[in-house]
């Protein structure tokens, strides 16, 4: 996983993350490439950082995911779990490519997660 | 299409080797048309990625063993045989997660089962092989 604070045009080899602070409150991650096993570690491990784990509302921005596996799909179960408990939230902005939505759907993440559309990467 | 399509793949049994998974594909498929080679691989190398995470987070691998890889691709679909010295996996037990319930394990066989035409497992000897098929023609998996 490689760390992008400017939050430009990602590479395709490796999982991109950007983190956006819109409000005390509210986070968005910004995830970019590959979310696979090897990139979901880095990924729980970076949500452990004050700036995200104390974080009330998530969104996962997946715009830019290009494949998503079962590791990354705990990420997200760890994420809403964990503020579930404490009456957060996390929302998923909707995949463009149709290979990681799939999973989504076959997974019916899309009918318990929030998906939003791209829309909200401008308005959240 | 005509004419089959053989390779082989040995990984090492951990996440990182697992990525070779779509290259290989890829370059199996490079002399089929592109919208269908597009449309197996990214169901195959999803299904097979998952089915050697299975292995290599639960089979419970003797030290320095390898997962064997072999596909067959020919004008009836293409087949991927996955095989590892593991710990016997007994496929028919693996509980598929409740519906719409999050949890966080559980997913791997469940993603790789609707990728495909048809997912089948047998011993083999002290072994396990796993069979992943998608036939072509049909639109199974695309969900």
């Amino acid at each position: 996983m490689v760390e992008r604070d400017d939050g430009a045009a990602f590479g395709r080899s490796r999982l991109q993350l950007s983190v956006r602070h819109v409000d005390p409150d509210h986070t968005i991650i910004v995830l970019a490439g590959r979310f696979d096993a090897v990139e979901a570690m880095e990924v729980r491990e970076r949500m452990t950082r004050a700036d995200i784990a104390t974080a009330k509302h998530l969104v996962f921005d997946l715009t830019d995911v290009t494949f998503l596996d079962s590791a990354g799909l705990a990420v997200l179960v760890r994420a809403r779990q964990d503020r579930l408990r404490t009456g957060s939230s996390v929302s998923l902005i909707r995949p463009a490519s149709d290979d990681a939505m799939r999973v989504l759907r076959l997974t019916q993440f899309d009918q318990i997660f929030t998906i939003l559309d791209d829309q909200a990467r401008e308005t959240t | 299409m005509t004419g089959v399509t053989r390779a082989a793949l040995r990984l090492a049994p951990n996440a990182l080797s697992v990525r070779e998974i779509g290259p290989w594909l890829r370059t199996a498929m490079q002399h089929i048309d592109a919208e269908t080679a597009g449309a197996l691989l990214s169901r195959m190398e999803l299904a097979v990625h998952e089915v050697c995470m299975n292995v290599v987070e639960h089979a419970q691998l003797p030290p320095g063993s390898t997962i064997e890889l072999s596909l067959v691709l020919s004008s009836d679909g293409l087949t991927v045989w996955v095989r590892d010295p593991g710990e016997e996996f007994d496929l028919a037990a693996v509980p598929s997660p409740p519906e719409r319930v999050l949890q966080e394990r559980g997913y791997g066989i469940k993603i790789a089962r609707a990728l495909v035409s048809e997912l089948t497992y047998r011993r083999t000897g002290s072994g396990n092989e796993l069979a992943l098929r998608i036939d072509l023609g049909n639109d199974h998996g695309g969900a």
